[in-house]
């Protein structure tokens, strides 16, 4: 059901509860039998704790989230913030570079032909063959990090873009010819907003590879950052911090995303 | 050590204390003197924060204390003390410079020194850590096999297929992979063609020996005690029963960092050796100092994993229990912390008989351009009353009743029946 | 034609294509003058070139053979005094109608009109086709008949000497259609505009036009017979629904398209 301007106000609330109770219910549903197979799964196995026990030390972790006890051991909070600031400088480079290169790829064939055996090489290496890599060549743990997000987050950012330019009907093009518009103009007034929705696609997968990528990065690197906090409680085996991790990370990157999707629908002109 | 060589080694010891401190002029005798004057002036140190590595064990306590007990603050340096995620981390970093200086394996600076894991750099050794203290842990499934010790081993391993059993070390030329092969080859056991040799980091030992994956491993404490408290495995044999004393980790640093930062390089050593001696004083020091590296930025466990063995509480989870006469020590009277030549040669041999390097290198050449007796003993000047050694060589003897005191490194590295 | 009367020549124009299977020729040695003020339909079936004619004219591409002239001036570019009003309607959904005719009048009048001048140029366009009630909507917002509304909106407002309509109204259903013929015939009267329509509509060909040209069927398509429709105007098509000149038009392009030039399957 939907609200319009004639519904009345007890029946507008009665309807939103509605609607929020249909979404609402399956997904804690879902939650919950994830829950119970988790409990089966630690109950069975020697070590891996149950729901309860991760969630004490859960609330050990989150409880002060923002304390600093020295450059080796800071609070949770400090973790996550850090792995962002790399995420966002590596991902941001990555936009920087992969959105003009996208554009000239979808616009000018020649550069397509001459770029796309190269992306096909590099596309699929893993983050951890391109780090020692980083490391050569920065000398320093902090840019090859970035350096690691950068490389294996700008494919999509790339890809999409091209796909977007190669995408604009032919129509809109003829309409910039028929006006006589400049290249630039042509680039800022039709190009780019007609590429708008890919690109945002393209960040929105780029920055989800960013958001794994670090979490491996760090792990190798060290430092403060939600990987390296990970391989710390790795090594003390508290396998319960290990999942509270795991599940912070995904929310993060969760949140990232439907970051991404509300600006998107911001951006959109697509009412069909 | 018996008592007698003890009593020589102290005597002659102070002898060269005092000979040192003559050629320094007579007003520099009293260490305090010593301190306030070099912290001064044109012996000030270059860099006055030194970023030091550390890896999450037992031994890194020397460096942590000489930062948490401010031992560095009294020569003019402030220490950070930088957790590493693994000692390949370790090496780039101080390759890059990224670190001033890191707690590491003996065996990987002089690895890296010949281009061996590793890409060549000149590097240098400013003092050892700690002896002792390692161990090789087999895993519950052997001892429910019947296997308990290196003779029942060596009939397991005969009686199967070569590959069966995996064997875990922390790094290709560190102390951990050496002590692990004289250990099974001395039980008759080719570490590479008999069994399967691999380089995992600590926890990923614990948990593979946990689900059945490793047969066995060698590695630094809190690890061996870990695996008996989550009754995973037991220890086979310690470090000290493989070599009483042995030289584990290291102060190590880059040629280049000590030639550039002679003041830091001598303060920084000052400081580590002052918070060793303090370590081991008492067993009051050394219990504070379990409950300080126990702490999340440091080794994070608890305490109690770390303190027995440290105290030399042994039990090896076979319900053998003792006091080790040899358990980890960070300063012994100084004859933790010399730089041997010998001990960093003994490295050396070591990996030519595996098969590392392909030549003989130049032993003794090579130790004294990495063993920087020379900032170590104007360190050991300005802490003061540290017993100096006569000679750059010790003499010791192996399990396996071999002795080893640097001489004729080459006939040393082929003199054992089983190598690579 | 008389040739300061010709607004547009077409001048032995051939166009023929590379395909994979060698060398197709769409036109052949076409030859036509449209006159100022003049409204010229081409028909045909589909294939015959008709779009291919309309490019050249537009300027989109180059002919093969032959010349092109628009007020005696060889075309070699397309240009707004030649606007194009496409099928898909063309306009840019992330604008609304408003800013898509901006978009054409800022720049083909930059430093000829004040601010004010073109908000009210764009608004007269718009109320021309009445469209004005929905200058702020988007093209996601409107319906097709709308949008092509405001397609030709934005060409009317270039002020160009020739409308060039491709197939304009073949996505939209009759009824549409029938509105939109309304609002050129409207446009005819009030503006006097040269305008070029393809269809392959044949009532809308004969009620629109002064002059239908039908196209043979390619390859090597020419223009095969033009009828003058003499119909007085203001046209009305009720009106005409009885006239028996409107229906021998008619007949004559029936013909022409289905007994002389039936389409190839």
């Amino acid at each position: 059901m939907t609200i319009n301007s004639k519904t009345s106000g007890g029946l507008q609330i009665r309807i939103a509860v509605q609607n929020f109770m249909q979404q609402a219910i399956p997904a804690l549903l879902g939650i919950l039998i994830l829950v119970a197979i988790w409990q089966i799964a630690a109950l069975s196995s020697k070590g891996f704790p149950t729901p309860l026990k991760t969630w004490e030390a859960a609330k050990v972790v989150f409880a002060e989230p923002f304390y600093i006890d020295g450059p080796n051991d800071m609070g949770i909070g400090w973790n996550v913030l850090a792995s962002l600031k790399r995420v966002v400088i590596g991902f941001g480079m990555a936009a920087l570079v992969g959105i003009p290169v996208g554009f000239l790829i979808g616009r000018f064939s020649f550069i397509a032909s001459m770029l796309n055996p190269i992306i096909s090489l590099l596309r699929p290496v893993s983050p951890l063959a391109w780090l020692p890599i980083g490391l050569l060549l920065f000398q320093r743990a902090e840019p090859a990090s970035a350096w690691t997000i950068f490389i294996c987050s700008i494919w999509p950012m790339i890809l999409n873009t091209a796909e977007g330019v190669s995408r604009i009907p032919q129509d809109y093009l003829n309409v910039s010819r028929v006006l006589k518009l400049n290249e630039f103009t042509v680039m800022r007034k039709i190009l780019f907003p007609a590429v708008l929705p890919y690109i945002l696609t393209g960040v929105r997968l780029s920055i989800g590879i960013a958001w794994l990528v670090i979490v491996a990065a760090e792990m190798l690197t060290g430092g403060v950052g939600i990987g390296f906090w990970i391989w710390n409680e790795w090594n003390n085996l508290n396998v319960e911090n290990i999942i509270i991790a795991i599940l912070l990370i995904g929310v993060v990157g969760m949140l990232l995303d439907q970051g991404l999707v509300a600006i998107a629908r911001r951006f959109s002109y697509d009412n069909r | 050590m018996t008592q007698n060589d003890k009593k020589t080694f102290g005597e002659l010891s102070r002898r060269r204390f005092i000979a040192g401190s003559v050629a320094l002029g007579g007003s520099m005798m009293m260490p305090g003197f010593i301190n306030s004057v070099w912290a001064a002036g044109s012996d000030a140190p270059e860099k006055k924060e030194l970023r030091v590595g550390f890896i999450p064990l037992t031994d890194c306590s020397s460096v942590v204390m000489a930062a948490v007990k401010k031992f560095d603050e009294k020569y003019g340096i402030k220490i950070i003390p930088v957790k590493e995620s693994s000692w390949a981390s370790v090496r780039d970093k101080l390759v890059s410079g990224e670190l001033d200086a890191a707690h590491v394996l003996y065996g990987l600076v002089y690895g890296l020194q010949l281009g061996v894991s590793g890409p060549q750099h000149d590097m240098a050794m400013l003092m050892t850590l700690n002896n002792n203290g390692q161990a090789i842990t087999l895993s519950n499934q052997l001892k429910q096999a019947g296997v308990t010790d290196a003779e029942s081993l060596k009939k397991a391993v005969d009686a199967s297929d070569k590959g069966t059993y995996t064997f875990a070390q922390t790094f290709p030329t560190g102390t951990h992979a050496m002590w692990l092969y004289y250990w099974l080859a001395n039980a008759g056991i080719h570490p590479f063609d008999d069994v399967r040799n691999v380089v995992v980091p600590p926890p990923q030992m614990v948990v593979n020996m946990k689900i059945g994956n490793m047969s066995g491993f060698c590695v630094g404490e809190p690890w061996n005690q870990r695996a008996i408290q989550d009754d995973i495995g037991y220890t086979a044999i310690t470090s000290q029963e493989i070599w009483p004393d042995h030289p584990e980790k290291i102060l190590g640093t880059t040629s280049a960092w000590v030639a550039a930062n002679p003041n830091s390089a001598r303060a920084l050593t000052a400081a580590v050796l002052d918070a060793s001696r303090w370590i081991d004083t008492s067993d009051a020091n050394r219990i504070e100092t379990a409950q300080v590296v126990a702490a999340r930025a440091y080794i994070n466990t608890p305490v109690e994993t770390i303190q027995g063995r440290m105290l030399g509480n042994y039990d090896n989870g076979l319900g053998k229990q003792w006091q080790d006469a040899h358990s980890m020590r960070f300063f012994n009277d100084g004859a933790v912390n010399y730089p041997y030549l010998s001990d960093g040669m003994w490295f050396l041999t070591q990996h030519k008989r595996w098969g590392l390097i392909d030549t003989d290198p130049d032993y003794l050449a090579i130790a004294r351009k990495i063993n920087r007796t020379d900032v170590y003993k104007q360190a050991a000047t300005a802490v003061g009353g540290i017993n100096l050694p006569a000679d750059d060589m010790r003499t010791s003897t192996l399990m396996d009743g071999k002795v080893w005191n640097g001489s004729n490194p080459a006939e040393y590295a082929n003199s054992f029946a089983m190598k690579r | 034609m008389k040739n300061d009367q010709a607004i547009i020549r077409v001048q032995n124009v051939s166009q023929s294509f590379q395909t994979a299977k060698g060398t197709f020729l769409a036109l052949d040695n076409v030859s036509f003058d449209i006159a100022r003020g003049e409204t010229v339909s081409l028909i045909g079936h589909s294939g015959c070139g008709k779009s291919t004619l309309l490019n050249l004219i537009a300027g989109l591409s180059r002919p093969t053979q032959g010349v092109l002239l628009c007020d005696n001036q060889e075309l070699t570019e397309p240009g707004p005094e030649r606007a194009v009003v496409f099928q898909n309607h063309s306009l840019l959904p992330w604008l609304t109608t408003f800013e898509n005719v901006a978009l054409a009048v800022r720049e083909v009048f930059k430093g000829q009109m004040s601010k004010g001048e073109m908000q009210e140029w764009i608004m007269h366009n718009l109320e021309l086709v009445h469209m004005d009630h929905a200058a702020d909507k988007r093209p996601g917002e409107i319906s097709g008949g709308m949008k092509q509304r405001v397609g030709i909106a934005r060409a009317l407002a270039m002020k160009p000497k020739v409308l060039l309509m491709d197939e304009p109204f073949g996505a939209l259903d009759a009824l549409t259609r029938a509105h939109l013929q309304d609002a050129v015939m409207e446009i005819q009267v009030r503006l006097k505009t040269t305008i070029l329509l393809i269809t392959h509509d044949v009532d809308e060909a004969v009620l629109l036009s002064d002059r239908v040209m039908m196209m043979t069927n390619g390859p090597a398509a020419k223009v095969g017979e033009v009828l003058q429709v003499e119909l007085e105007r203001p046209r009305s098509r009720v009106a005409l629904a009885n006239d028996p000149l409107f229906h021998q038009y008619r007949q004559q392009v029936l013909q022409f398209l289905y007994e002389k030039h039936q389409a190839v399957v």
